[in-house]
């Protein structure tokens, strides 16, 4: 079967600035794969040109075999491709349960059915207590747990999740790490951006790739890439070197 | 060879253009703040310099200056009770809070000195000079001279001054300033009342021109927008050059074919190089 | 809508129909009557810069060009009100569609400064062009015959504001609703859950043009006489803003509450100042802008939603 997602030879330029250097790499349904790089890696203009909020310069990206270069981010929406963003933006005059079902709005045919939708999605991300609190009421934690819902609620398969883990103590991490987990269930695959390699990442995980000032630095299971020598010399330093453990 | 007078009548009055919309073009690029006010505070100069005329007997091009400071201090104060709180808010609430601020000094002049037009007249403003086949307006001709002065004096404080490289900085990075020990806020009030003087300083400038009630100044506030979108939103520079472009353009416009038509060649103008050329003619950043 | 709804709006319409009946001064009604008219115009720009977020300063255009259709197709072609009142919805729509691609692709103050640059230069044109007479202005026919011709376009206006009220309140609840207020918020989150802000927002301005042409067209049938700056000037512009934000923009009452507040507050002032309405309108402009952001209409809601999130935190 044909992977859900494929990047080939993607290049983006903005200005003088290579932004995206001749990234290829694929990704199969069901899959966690995370594309880690520190800030300006690129990872978030890979993740705008996935989603179509940036047109690539060159290159192909390929979803369910279509070529989605060009594409406008509603449209990729409306393709399965859902998308959260560093800066969590929640509409906060609108409710947790109003803010999903702009997501679930998407394909429902009625009110009722897009609340219906938003609650479901709010059940298995463990919201639902708090549906009927203003979106601006909510902690870090929780408004990140929405910007998912919102995107789960549009029926994405395909999830970019941009920096999700930045910002969250170990307790709400973990609470991510449960909800990625469960997402492989609810037959959503996973892209998820961090900033460098956690102990997650290894759990998780079944593909990470490396990027490197806009090119692709290596690309392999978690296992494998940490003792790739050069991503070691690139971000881990000595704490690997030294064959410590990831935190 | 009339065509020649209408654009140098056009320059002239391109000139006094330049200054009034260097004030805005201040405003918008140390503040990103689109005072919508601006032709109101023009309009109060004008009123100001008419009654520092009729009152005191002060000659415009005299109380220049002093018409400048008083409008400064307005401007000042009007930031701090008023413009000061909707900095950091959504565009939409501040281009509210300045159309109020406009209504409100339309609304108080009416109310205080009703809707008459009125205008002094200075024996200069009856003289003409000629040179050649061209005829010079004398009121027109030392409004610009004025007005060139200031927006020189303007352009070199903003280089060479301590305050005047603050104000650029901020202008050109309003996140760092604070690291480099700029007080934005100040910055921002100190810009304001300046782009509020420049506005009321060319209102005296026009009073020996033009008559005075209270509505004058909305005309002014699209020329103003059209001739900061023209230099490039924020450039002080390219509002000269775009208010000497505006004001040929107008001229132009009145010779081959109707006066009433220059302000829809003013919208028209906006509107094109808002839609083809977003930067402006000199502009470095698009909307 | 709710129960609480339904029934405010039984007895608010129920009001308003019932009024020339206990309502007997002529000069009362006159008032009423531009309360529906100003309602009606709030709850039009309501939908455009209250739950989209866009902020049009130049509404005026759609509500010019329905009163002038009313005027030219009268003289022109000799059609009676009712056809120029189609035809300038027709007109305004077609406005609407060109202005809207052209201004919405802008943002912030480029495009207030755009939709004002789109009304004025309607408004010079109709200055300036011979067909509409200039300056002078133009007549336009009555809808009605006399007698009670005031009282017979009374109830021509009241189906208009049912339906601005009926669309708003549609609107409120619905997906559309609920994607204008996601593109007010942010573009970009919007784009994220699969809207296309600009088939949206270009909705909203059509339904919103249309409401405010066919009010233009109700006020040439009732004043008879129109001109440039009684139709087309951008004080009305800021007017339909300022009721709408006075009142709670993004809500269905809002725009009711400000008209009414605005309308009556503007009339008692006429008794002691003269000339001060313009000055009182910028007065609240600003005091809206800077202390009741929500208008008038939050200050109900904030107390309903303390109540309620209190609950939710008990529970």
């Amino acid at each position: 079967m044909a992977p859900l997602l494929q990047l080939k030879h993607v290049v983006k330029r903005f200005g003088g600035l290579l932004a995206t250097n001749d990234v290829s790499f694929d990704v199969e349904e069901g899959e966690v794969v995370f594309i880690i790089g520190p800030n300006g890696a690129g990872k978030t203009t890979l993740f705008n040109l996935i989603s179509g909020y940036v047109t690539a310069d060159s290159g192909e990206i390929l979803y369910r075999g279509h070529n989605i270069v060009g594409l406008k981010p509603y449209q990729t929406t409306r393709l399965g491709i859902g998308r959260t963003f560093q800066i969590v933006k929640p509409l906060p005059s609108l409710t947790v349960r109003e803010n999903v079902m702009l997501g679930s709005f998407l394909h429902a045919h009625s009110r009722a059915e897009a609340g219906r939708k938003a609650d479901e999605v709010l059940a298995f991300l463990g919201l639902d207590k708090r549906a009927d609190q203003l979106a601006s009421g909510l902690p870090l934690a929780q408004r990140k747990m929405l910007e998912v819902a919102r995107a789960l609620a549009t029926g994405a398969k395909l999830l970019l999740l941009d920096e999700v883990m930045a910002g969250l103590n170990p307790t709400e991490s973990a609470e991510v790490v449960t909800l990625l987990r469960k997402l492989k269930d609810f037959g959503v695959t996973a892209v998820g951006g961090v900033e460098h390699i956690m102990r997650v990442v290894m759990a998780l995980a079944s593909r990470v790739v490396v990027m490197d000032q806009g090119g692709k630095l290596a690309e392999g299971s978690p296992q494998a890439v940490v003792h790739d020598p050069r991503v070691v010399e690139a971000y881990l330093g000595s704490k690997y070197q030294k064959g410590g453990a990831p935190t | 060879m009339a065509a020649l007078q209408a654009i140098l009548n056009g320059v002239l009055v391109g000139g006094i253009y330049a200054l009034i919309a260097m004030g805005m073009a201040l405003v918008f690029g140390v503040m990103r703040l689109v005072n919508f006010a601006h032709g109101a505070f023009l309009m109060v100069g004008m009123y100001a310099a008419y009654f520092g005329y009729t009152l005191f007997k002060i000659n415009p091009y005299w109380g220049f200056g002093l018409v400048g400071a008083a409008l400064f201090i307005l401007g000042m104060a009007v930031y701090w009770l008023l413009v000061r709180r909707v900095m950091g808010q959504s565009d939409f609430l501040q281009i509210l809070l300045t159309e109020g601020i406009a209504l409100c000094l339309v609304g108080g002049a009416q109310l205080l000195f009703t809707g008459d037009y009125r205008s002094i007249s200075l024996p200069l403003a009856d003289r003409t000079a000629t040179w050649g086949p061209l005829n010079f307006n004398v009121a027109y001709v030392v409004s610009f001279v004025i007005a060139v002065l200031a927006v020189t004096s303007m352009y070199l404080y903003m280089k060479y001054t301590e305050m005047g490289r603050a104000i650029r900085g901020v202008a050109q990075n309003r996140g760092v300033a604070p690291l480099m020990g700029i007080r934005v806020q100040w910055i921002s009030g100190i810009s304001f009342a300046f782009g509020v003087a420049c506005a009321g300083a060319a209102g005296a400038l026009l009073l020996p021109i033009f008559y005075v009630n209270p509505t004058i100044g909305s005309p002014y506030n699209l020329k103003s927008f059209v001739i900061v979108v023209l230099g490039g939103m924020g450039s002080v520079e390219g509002a000269a050059l775009g208010g000497l472009i505006l004001g040929v353009t107008e001229g132009l416009t009145a010779y081959y074919w109707s006066d009433s038509y220059t302000q829809v060649v003013d919208f028209v103008l906006f509107l094109a190089v808002l839609l083809l050329r977003p930067q402006g003619l000199f502009g470095k950043k698009a909307p | 809508m709710s129960r609480s709804g339904l029934v405010s709006s039984a007895i608010f319409f129920g009001l308003l129909l019932s009024l020339p009946l206990w309502l007997k001064d002529a000069y009362l009604q006159q008032i009423v009557f531009r309360i529906v008219i100003f309602a009606i115009l709030g709850m039009a720009w309501n939908l455009v810069g209250g739950y989209a977020g866009q902020l049009s300063l130049g509404h005026v255009a759609y509500f010019g060009i329905g009163a002038y259709s009313v005027a030219l197709f009268h003289e022109a072609f000799d059609w009676n009100p009712w056809l120029g009142t189609l035809a300038g919805v027709v007109l305004a729509c077609l406005a609407a569609l060109l202005i809207g691609s052209l201004t919405f692709r802008l943002r912030g103050p480029y495009f207030v400064l755009s939709t004002i640059a789109a009304a004025e230069i309607l408004r010079l044109l109709a200055l300036n062009l011979s067909f509409t007479h200039g300056a002078i202005g133009m007549i336009a026919p009555g809808f009605f015959e006399e007698p009670n011709g005031d009282r017979k376009t009374y109830y021509a206006a009241l189906p208009l504001l049912g339906v601005a009220f009926a669309l708003t309140a549609w609107t409120h609840r619905s997906r559309f609703g609920y994607y204008l207020r996601a593109i007010r918020e942010n573009e970009d989150t919007a784009m994220a859950v699969g809207i296309n802000p600009a088939v949206e927002k270009l909705k909203a301005l059509l339904f919103s043009a249309a409401l405010v042409a066919a009010a233009g067209a109700l006020y040439a049938g009732v004043f008879q006489f129109i001109g440039p700056d009684s139709v087309l000037a951008i004080d009305l512009s800021v007017q339909m803003a300022l009721i709408a934000m006075l009142g709670g923009a993004a809500t269905v009452w809002g725009p009711i509450v400000g008209a009414v507040v605005l309308t009556v507050a503007a009339e008692g002032l006429k008794a002691y100042l003269e000339r001060a309405h313009l000055f009182f309108y910028g007065l609240l402009l600003v005091v809206v802008v800077l202390f009741l952001p929500g208008g008038l209409v939050s200050i109900v809601k904030q107390r309903w939603f303390r109540r309620t999130a209190a609950r939710a935190q008990a529970a």
